[in-house]
């Protein structure tokens, strides 16, 4: 992924952070540059290449969901935004007007902000870095995922989810009990991966890991989202599911989300000008959602729900599955039950993260 | 060097009124016949050649003049200021106009490719935002002949921003759509916005996609009735299921209620199970008679919402 990489900028206020140094440890032939780039507009940052930053915000966010679906409760640990890997339906591309890779390098910062809210151990955490950038493409120069993994150990009321669409496991030397993390893979039809992800892992690939992990012990977490309607979309992801289980077994899995493919209207305007042969946005009947996204006409959703859906569950996939931003109509029309008939979604995933630690005691 | 003649001076035979800066010659009598009503507050202004004149504004007046009188100012001018002064006077009338693409046109050739950008800035700033002036800067992109639409305010100019998604070829097929038809604001970016989308969709040649509505443009309709049907056959062919289930929940909604009075519309486009219902009523009386009307078709409601929900369910 390094080739990705055009050049790594480092702000002069972040320069003696742990993160700084061990970017300029892991650059190998990437040039850096130090200066003063806080200010910059977003315009001037620049494409492709990597800035560290001073965060001055908030680094504990909710996940930004609307009160119009059922939002899963994630908790973000914001480590910066941008991601280098090239995917189509990407919000974070139309969404970040500066195209660049930005990293809170003062994770120093972030640890006092975390440590205040993790201390209180009567709160269950499920936290993830995977919203506002994919947690491990740039992993292997700011080795970020694993300084996050040492400092939280000491919580144990936290578990963090590491979403990624690449193959980097490097991390894993710094877990001490692989019940607290969740390595995700980001999944899509055999088709739209090959084609719509572009610089990401082969599907395959991913799976490779997620047995690699299911074998260290860990339980991995999967996450369609977005599903797309195309010519073929059975086929593509029936083919995908199939692969899911050549490596790993129902009892790896955590949790599993679907997504159906969604956005505000400028996500769609900018993958046509972007993506010109990304042809999906084109086949969907889309209407404008109650909360101003266009998402594909409910019967259409609940067809391909109904699907997947089915498909998981023969191979023993169950009330691990959860929607994305989805209304209860769908819940009940596809699973049978809505959030609320299981205690509420952001309830029922802290009790499928945190169930390794209820089956011992 | 400013001179000042009177008309009764100069003999109307020696004044060339075929300059292309006198874009008075596009509006439509409506508006000359206000220019010509204010003509004491409008000169006229020619240039002095050998043995003519050239008129550079005045145009309706001059063919209306009837008094001795009236002013003439005598200027030296480029064809860039002539245009300049025409757009001046004008610049009221080309405010949301497509008629503007006259004076577009008129710039476009006389002015240089490498600074064309900044200088249209310039000209058009008083009367255009910049969006509209990037818009009109693409559309000077298309043939000439394109611009029939745009005066004739058929279509409006962001309609650009879909019609630059075609080919020129396919552009040509389109103009006879436009060419007779005054479409409103949005109902000509729904249906490029429509047939782009099958276009993308389907992979055929757009004469192809474009047959069934040639057919419909063909038919003795009203304009209105022509766009509704156009829109509306794009629309099956773009939402081939929301359109099927959009009929169906029409024919049931003719079944149980009265429609004079009550009107009932999915909510959020069939994105939940709720219906919004519209009640018209004069009066107590009319409200309890519909409510009891309503009480007594439960069954078929019943039979309705059940018919709903499978539907949108996918059952």
């Amino acid at each position: 992924m390094t080739s990705n990489i055009k050049g790594i900028f480092i702000d002069n206020e972040v320069k003696n952070s742990i993160i700084s140094k061990t970017v300029s440890k892991n650059a190998g032939f990437v040039p850096i540059i130090y200066g003063d780039f806080i200010r910059l507009d977003d315009r001037e940052f620049k494409k492709g290449y990597v800035y560290l930053l001073k965060h001055k915000g908030k680094f504990f966010k909710k996940c930004p969901g609307t009160k119009f679906y059922n939002c899963c409760g994630y908790k973000i640990i914001h480590i910066g935004e941008g991601c280098p890997l090239n995917c189509s339906y990407c919000i974070l591309k139309a969404y970040f007007s500066h195209n660049s890779i930005k990293v809170w390098a003062n994770i120093e910062d972030l640890y006092m902000e975390l440590d205040k809210i993790f201390s209180n151990r009567e709160k269950f955490f499920r936290v993830g870095t995977g919203e506002f950038t994919d947690s491990l493409a740039i992993e292997h120069l700011t080795n970020y995922s694993k300084y996050l993994i040492e400092f939280l150990f000491q919580y144990q009321n936290v578990i963090l989810e590491l979403k990624t669409k690449v193959v980097d496991l490097s991390w894993i030397d710094a877990v001490k009990d692989t019940r607290f993390i969740l390595p995700a893979w980001s999944l899509n039809s055999i088709d739209i991966a090959a084609t719509e992800e572009r610089s990401t892992a082969p599907l395959e690939e991913r799976l490779k890991a997620a047995k690699t992990c299911a074998e260290m012990g860990f339980r991995v977490c999967l996450h369609f989202d977005p599903i797309i309607y195309y010519p073929g979309w059975e086929r593509g992801y029936k083919e995908t599911i199939e692969m899911i289980f050549d490596y790993i077994k129902s009892k790896d899995i955590a949790y599993l989300s679907l997504g159906s493919f969604r956005g505000m209207p400028y996500l769609f305007k900018f993958i046509e000008e972007n993506w010109p042969d990304s042809n999906y946005i084109y086949f969907g009947e889309f209407i404008k959602g109650v909360d101003g996204k266009l998402r594909l006409f409910r019967p259409i959703r609940i067809k391909q729900f109904r699907f997947i859906v089915n498909l998981l569950r023969k191979y023993g996939v169950d009330k691990q599955i959860y929607f994305c931003m989805e209304s209860d109509e769908v819940w009940r029309a596809t699973l049978g039950y809505t959030p609320k008939d299981i205690g509420g979604l952001a309830n029922h995933l802290i009790q499928l993260s945190f169930a390794p630690f209820q089956s011992t005691t | 060097m400013v001179k000042f003649l009177t008309l009764e001076s100069i003999p109307k035979a020696k004044v060339n009124t075929s300059g292309d800066w006198l874009f008075a010659k596009i509006f439509s009598d409506r508006f000359n016949l206000k220019l010509r009503n204010k003509k004491y507050l409008y000169p006229i202004i020619v240039e002095e050649k050998q043995n003519y004149f050239d008129l550079i504004w005045g145009y309706e007046i001059l063919q209306e003049y009837k008094q001795d009188k009236i002013d003439v100012i005598v200027v030296k001018a480029s064809d860039f200021y002539k245009g300049l002064i025409n757009l001046e006077f004008l610049k009221y009338e080309f405010k949301n106009s497509g008629k503007i693409i006259v004076c577009a046109r008129y710039f476009d050739k006389i002015l240089e490719k490498k600074d064309k950008t900044v200088r249209f800035f310039d000209i058009f700033e008083n009367i255009l935002n910049k969006k509209e002036i990037n818009l009109l800067l693409q559309w000077l992109k298309l043939p000439e002949i394109f611009d029939e639409i745009l005066i004739k305010d058929n279509v409006s100019l962001d309609v650009i921003e879909v019609f630059k998604k075609f080919t020129q070829n396919e552009q040509r097929y389109l103009l006879p759509f436009f060419i007779n038809i005054r479409w409103g604001k949005n109902k000509s970016k729904i249906f490029l916005e429509l047939l782009y989308k099958l276009k993308k969709r389907e992979k055929v040649d757009i004469e192809i996609i474009l047959n069934p509505l040639f057919e419909i443009l063909e038919k003795d309709l009203s304009p209105n009735d022509k766009i509704q049907k156009i829109l509306n056959n794009l629309r099956d062919r773009c939402y081939p299921l929301k359109r099927t289930v959009e009929k169906e929940f029409l024919q049931w909604s003719s079944k149980i209620i009265n429609k004079k009075r009550i009107r009932i519309i999915p909510a959020n486009e069939f994105e939940v199970d709720e219906i919004i219902m519209e009640i018209k009523f004069d009066g107590l009386y009319t409200l309890k008679n519909l409510i009891e009307d309503l009480k007594h078709k439960t069954d078929e409601w019943d039979k309705f919402y059940n018919w709903y929900k499978s539907r949108l369910n996918d059952e």
